[in-house]
């Protein structure tokens, strides 16, 4: 307490530097997270958190008892499923044959390339999607049509959803995720690269038992970080990218909260049942955080926090 | 020197063909926006332009809302990203101080656990209609001002300065203003560049807080407008069936991929010259152990 108000006395700026940002968390992170206590009752605005019924957990029951509370969780579990399955090896295996091509320019020109889409926003990203698959002479469409293939309106059907969001989402982070990749490589000591040279080892070989190896524990901490992101899914791109012909394969949970909470095409919003919702989700994606992180620095000396 | 072998060229075809993938898009906007109109009934461009044509960026720029949607997503980025570079740094001074290691480590806790856990969609909403900010300038501004992940970047960086530079700054009787302003924002130079253009993207592309939060078209910014466009557009395509396309749906093709190529333009040309440091942001973030 002594040494409080001594530092106090001294340092009153350090303190009061923290100030705005202890505002800002204050007003835009934790007040939120006291406005979860609606999810516990039949929340009006009109009478605001004190004035509200307690209705306990009356709109969690509702949620899962509900045919959408499978739909939803299924959808944002596929799509990250499906992003991890292809999206993950991607740039590990970009980040490996960029390395092979030892410092040429070609190499720099083709990385810089590969992180600009994680730059572009996702509107102009998901209309670049719209008009390459256009079912009016997109792309996509005039190629297929060369073999014969009658037009398909791929924005619409729902089999093309997932394939064309995880399409995009690749298209967009792949070079910015091997970025941390290139690096781990070029940490890798390069007398052991010639020393399997002069041993005779193939490129193959030479990639398999000293650059894998090399980065392996890169590879398990970012594939932990990336499970620990398994209940979220990017809200703009999903948002911008489905149709309501698409609803039952592209609702996540964070596009239905939106839907439901403030786009409400009803007229009511409804506040607690979402709050419910989204108090649901935080949690899941909590624990699987925390649980990654913890995991992640068993591994190694590295962690997200 | 390295034997050209079948596997390296393989390698090198590898990596054009992403290196082609990741650039068609850009191509492909590019062409269709200046390929005349009549061009585009005859078929649509697949790579390269035919012909040469700026119609359609004129006609686009005709549309009232574009140069309104560009002003405002200036003017909230410039504010968001003067405004939240100066938080972060004045917050990130103090946690890398010397002299507040002890309390540093604490409020570091009260920032980390917003990365953890947050209220979500609809509290927040709700909390930012009790400020009375929906629909306001400040709304595209104060929630993203103090970003977590940024505080933490330029706080590993500033710690990194060895700690005979703070202590020797105080014992020349420096404040700490003075210090912060003239030792450790110099010395900082290279993460606050990488900070402010992380700010600068992040403000210009956002689309959820203005669809969440603004109601009214005089201020929508960029994003909002682009999505406008897209939309009405992809009505069109709806509607249309393959044979019955008139040619004013491919006029609003060539227009559509002027507007994309235009709001793309600021960051295109930003992008060689920043995107060391954008690597460099990444680089500490990650080797923060």
């Amino acid at each position: 307490m002594k040494q409080l108000a001594n530092d106090w006395k001294y340092h009153k700026m350090l303190f009061l530097f923290l100030l705005p940002a202890t505002v800002l968390l204050v007003m835009f992170c934790y007040v939120p997270m006291g406005g979860l206590v609606i999810a516990f009752q039949d929340y009006r605005v009109t009478r605001g958190i004190t004035g509200s019924t307690w209705v306990w957990l009356k709109h969690f029951k509702a949620f899962f008892a509900s045919p959408n509370s499978y739909k939803i969780l299924r959808n944002t579990f596929l799509l990250n499923v499906y992003d991890l399955i292809f999206g993950f090896p991607i740039p590990i295996v970009f980040a490996i044959a960029l390395c092979e091509l030892r410092g040429t320019v070609f190499r720099k020109i083709i990385q810089t390339v590969s992180y600009l889409p994680y730059f572009i926003s996702a509107v102009v990203v998901a209309s670049l999607v719209n008009m390459l698959f256009s079912v009016d002479g997109g792309m996509v469409n005039t190629i297929t049509g060369w073999f014969g293939a009658a037009p398909v309106n791929f924005l619409i059907e729902r089999e093309y959803f997932r394939g064309i969001y995880v399409g995009t989402n690749i298209w967009r982070n792949f070079g910015w995720s091997a970025i941390i990749f290139i690096a781990a490589i070029m940490g890798i000591d390069p007398q052991l690269h010639e020393a399997a040279i002069v041993d005779g080892a193939s490129s193959i070989k030479r990639i398999l038992n000293v650059t894998v190896p090399g980065i392996m524990s890169t590879i398990v901490v970012m594939l932990l970080l990336r499970i620990g992101n398994m209940m979220s899914t990017s809200f703009e791109l999903v948002n911008l990218l489905q149709r309501p012909l698409t609803y039952e394969v592209s609702d996540t949970i964070q596009t239905y909260i939106y839907r439901r909470g403030i786009a409400s095409a009803a007229g009511i919003p409804e506040y607690s049942l979402t709050t419910a919702i989204g108090l649901f989700q935080s949690v899941v994606n909590t624990t699987l955080l925390v649980g990654a992180n913890a995991m992640a620095k068993k591994f190694s000396e590295s962690s997200l926090f | 020197m390295k034997r050209i072998t079948a596997g390296t060229i393989l390698n090198y075809a590898f990596i054009s063909l992403i290196g082609l993938v990741t650039l068609y898009p850009f191509i492909y906007i590019l062409s269709t926006s200046i390929t005349p109109a009549k061009a585009l009934l005859s078929g649509r461009v697949l790579f390269l332009p035919k012909g040469f044509d700026l119609s359609a960026y004129r006609l686009m720029l005709a549309d009232p809302r574009l140069p309104r949607g560009f002003v405002n997503s200036l003017k909230y980025t410039a504010a968001g990203t003067l405004l939240g570079v100066i938080v972060t740094v004045v917050t990130a001074y103090p946690l890398a101080h010397p002299q507040f290691e002890r309390y540093a480590k604490h409020y570091m806790k009260f920032v980390v656990f917003t990365m953890l856990f947050s209220g979500g969609l609809i509290p927040t909403f709700l909390a930012i209609s009790n400020y009375h900010l929906i629909d306001s300038f400040w709304v595209m501004v104060l929630p993203g001002l103090l970003s977590p992940f940024y505080l933490i970047l330029v706080r590993t960086f500033m710690k990194e300065i060895p700690r005979e530079m703070f202590e020797s700054v105080m014992l020349e009787g420096a404040s700490h203003i003075q210090a912060l302003i003239f030792v450790m924002l110099p010395l900082s130079a290279p993460i606050i560049a990488c900070v402010t253009f992380y700010y600068a993207v992040a403000i210009w592309n956002n689309y959820m807080t203005p669809l969440i939060y603004l109601r009214s078209d005089t201020k929508f910014p960029l994003q909002i407008f682009l999505r406008q466009i897209v939309l009405q557009s992809s009505m069109s395509d709806q509607m249309a069936s393959a044979e019955s396309s008139s040619s004013l749906s491919f006029n609003t093709e060539a227009i559509k991929s002027a507007t994309l190529v235009i709001s793309t333009i600021p960051i295109m040309i930003a992008y060689p010259f920043l995107q060391k440091y954008f690597v460099k942001g990444l680089m500490v973030g990650a080797i923060k152990g």
